[in-house]
C-alpha cells in the first residue's frame, strides 16, 4: 500500500475513517506487517497524528501480532505417529473391504 | 506419472507428494503426516485447548485428506487445502461443544458431600516464570473469546503465519474482508489483554 500516495491527496479521509474501509485496512495491514518502504515509514508519524483511530489500530496490531507470534508452539505428542499409523491401517482395511464388495457386486452372475 | 521411491518422496514438494498418493503410493501419506502433524496440531489446539481432542481432530483431518485425495487439484497449494479441511472440522467440533455446554452439571449446594474442588497447582514457579505462564493463559483466553470469524483469521495469520491470499482462500472470504478482520481482531485482542499482559513479557 502506498502511503505516500495518500499524502499527496489528503489525510482528511482518515477523519472519516470507517471500519469497513478497504483502503484504510490495507494501509493498517502494511504497517502491521511491516511492509512499508523506508520513504513510507517516514510519513507514518504524520499519518498517526492525522488519524488517531488509524494509529490505535496500527499500534495495537503491532503489539498483538508480536505477542501471538511468540505463544509457545503446541506440537503433536510422541505417541501421535503410532495412533495415526493404527488409524490409517484401519482406513486401508476398510477401503479394501469396500473395494472388494464393489468388485463382487459388479461381477455377473454365473 | 513416474512413481517415486520412498527416499525420493522426501525430496518432493507437498504437491508432488500428494500426486504420488493419488497414484497409489501409500507411503506418500506418511510424508504428508510427518510434514503437517505439528502445524495442524498447533493450529487445532487453539480450538480444542486439550491434546486428546486435538489429536482426534488432526487424525481426522489426515484421514479426510486420504479419503478425498482424488478431489485435490494442483491449482491449490496442498497446505491451503489441508487447512480448509482442518478448519471445517474445527468449526463443526466447536459448534457441537457449544451445544453440549448448555447442559452443565453443578454441585448440589444442599449436599455437603457434593462440592466442587479447587485443585491447587503444587508446582512452585519463580516470579518471571509465573508471570509468563499467566500471560500466556490470559492471551490464550482472550484469543478463545474472540468471535469465530476474528479468531480463525488471527490464528491462521499470526500463529500459522499463512499469507493473506492463503487465508482468503481457506476461509472463502474476500481479501479486503480478511485484512479488516485481522486488524479488528488484533485491536480487540489488545484491548482485552492490555490490562494484564505487557508485550515486553513475550
Amino acid at each position: 500500500m502506498n502511503v505516500s500516495n495518500l499524502n499527496k491527496h489528503s489525510y482528511s479521509m482518515f477523519l472519516n475513517f470507517s471500519e469497513s474501509d478497504d483502503v484504510i485496512h490495507s494501509i493498517i495491514s502494511s504497517i502491521t506487517e511491516e511492509s512499508l518502504t523506508p520513504a513510507e515509514q517516514l510519513t507514518l508519524k504524520d499519518l498517526y497524528i492525522s488519524s488517531p483511530v488509524l494509529a490505535r489500530y496500527a499500534k495495537a496490531g503491532l503489539k498483538s501480532k508480536k505477542m501471538i507470534a511468540n505463544l509457545p508452539k503446541v506440537n503433536a505428542r510422541p505417541n501421535f505417529d503410532q495412533k495415526m499409523a493404527a488409524a490409517f491401517s484401519l482406513e486401508l482395511q476398510k477401503e479394501e473391504v469396500r473395494l472388494n464388495a464393489s468388485l463382487l457386486n459388479r461381477k455377473e452372475p454365473v | 506419472m513416474k512413481t517415486a521411491t520412498i527416499s525420493n518422496l522426501h525430496q518432493l514438494s507437498d504437491e508432488d507428494v500428494m500426486e504420488q498418493l493419488q497414484a497409489g503410493v501409500v507411503q506418500a501419506f506418511d510424508i504428508i503426516v510427518s510434514r503437517y502433524k505439528d502445524r495442524l496440531h498447533n493450529f487445532l489446539f487453539r480450538y480444542t485447548h486439550n491434546h486428546e481432542d486435538c489429536e482426534d481432530l488432526v487424525q481426522e483431518t489426515f484421514l479426510r485428506v486420504y479419503r478425498s485425495r482424488h478431489s485435490y487439484e494442483r491449482i491449490a497449494k496442498l497446505s491451503t487445502w489441508m487447512y480448509t479441511i482442518a478448519l471445517n472440522l474445527a468449526k463443526t467440533m466447536y459448534k457441537k461443544k457449544q451445544r453440549m455446554s448448555t447442559i452443565s452439571i453443578h454441585a448440589d449446594e444442599s449436599d455437603p458431600d457434593d462440592r466442587e474442588f479447587v485443585i491447587p497447582d503444587t508446582v512452585l514457579l519463580q516470579d518471571d516464570e509465573l508471570h509468563l505462564k499467566l500471560s500466556v493463559q490470559e492471551l490464550e483466553k482472550a484469543l478463545s473469546e474472540l468471535n469465530d470469524d476474528f479468531k480463525e483469521v488471527i490464528i491462521l495469520r499470526d500463529i500459522q503465519q499463512l499469507t493473506y491470499e492463503e487465508i482468503s482462500e481457506i476461509t472463502g472470504t474476500a481479501m479486503g474482508t480478511v485484512k479488516s478482520r485481522i486488524n479488528r481482531a488484533r485491536l480487540q485482542l489488545q484491548e482485552k489483554i492490555g490490562d494484564y499482559v505487557k508485550s515486553e513479557t513475550f
